[in-house]
């Protein structure tokens, strides 16, 4: 018994030494889009534009701030994961891009996941604490998210 | 000693097992509602067929409803309606809704190409004609 807990250590050991060399391909970009999101409005609050790359921008976009634990698998493969699912779902960088339509639509599904706690996604929160956001947050993105759809819709 | 590496693998492979679980979504519950909200018949009667069902209020679908709830539609604001509209092109168009699963179930409520467009095309326009407003 005791030799078959230091064997199965052994092989723990062992492959996680080896899927160490297994390496994915870092989400980290260097240019700044001129259509991301906080580009295309600058104007806004800076307390908001720091939510939003503190709470968002790890997995929406196209620049992720890794934590030490990230270039180790196989947390780098589960989190590579999260950061292609994030971007697939929805990407800032490319906000600017967007028709009107579905500018108002990504505005007011903003507004929507972080009022029902579905986003940040808890088990991100748990890891991130400086990312969790506040009441006063959220409601400073709705109000933020709101007039600026109501101003997108008064434009046309 | 075969025999032990044999058996050392069990609990490395219960792990990764672990890892790969996931939750499975709840069925939806099968109920027709009356709704009226001035839109085309022909749409109304693929949104009543492919949608209704989970998305109205007497539905047993928490998590659809809450998301989109057609029996409180007069309810949302008109940047919720836009967005609305524009996730219902978005979702019926990647064949994201109806969810494979309640296709399984309920086969006749399949939305075929045909009608995929015309509540896309609905909703579209719909959603422009209320940023026009």
């Amino acid at each position: 018994m005791k030799r078959i807990g230091r064997v199965s250590l052994y092989i723990l050991l062992g492959s996680f030494i080896f899927i160490q060399f297994l390496r994915t391909e870092k989400n980290v970009s260097d240019e700044v889009s001129p259509f991301d999101f906080l580009e295309v409005n600058a104007d806004m609050p800076d307390m908001l534009q720091a939510s939003f790359k503190t709470s968002c921008y790890d997995c929406h976009s196209n620049n992720t701030n890794y934590p030490w634990y990230a270039h180790l698998a196989p947390f780098s493969w589960i989190i590579d994961q999260h950061i292609r699912n994030g971007k697939s779902e929805m990407n800032f960088a490319g906000y600017g891009t967007l028709d009107d339509r579905h500018k108002i639509g990504l505005l007011d599904e903003i507004c929507e996941a972080v009022s029902d706690s579905t986003m940040p996604p808890q088990n991100y929160l748990m890891l991130h604490r400086d990312a969790i956001l506040s009441p006063e947050d959220i409601t400073a993105i709705c109000e933020w998210t709101e007039t600026e759809a109501l101003g997108i819709i008064r434009k046309k | 000693m075969k025999k032990t590496i044999l058996i050392s693998i069990i609990p490395v492979l219960a792990i990764f097992l672990f890892i790969a679980a996931q939750s499975p979504t709840p069925a939806p519950v099968q109920i027709t509602e009356d709704i009226d909200l001035g839109w085309p018949e022909d749409v109304m009667t693929l949104l009543d067929k492919a949608c209704f069902d989970c998305h109205t209020a007497d539905a047993g679908n928490i998590k659809a409803k809450g998301s989109l709830n057609f029996s409180k539609w007069e309810g949302y604001k008109l940047t919720k309606k836009i967005s609305k509209l524009n996730g219902i092109s978005e979702e019926v168009k990647e064949k994201n809704m109806p969810p494979n699963k309640y296709i399984k179930k309920y086969p006749d409520n399949a939305l075929t190409d045909e009608e995929i467009t015309v509540i896309t095309s609905w909703a579209n326009a719909e959603a422009d004609k209320l940023m026009e407003e």
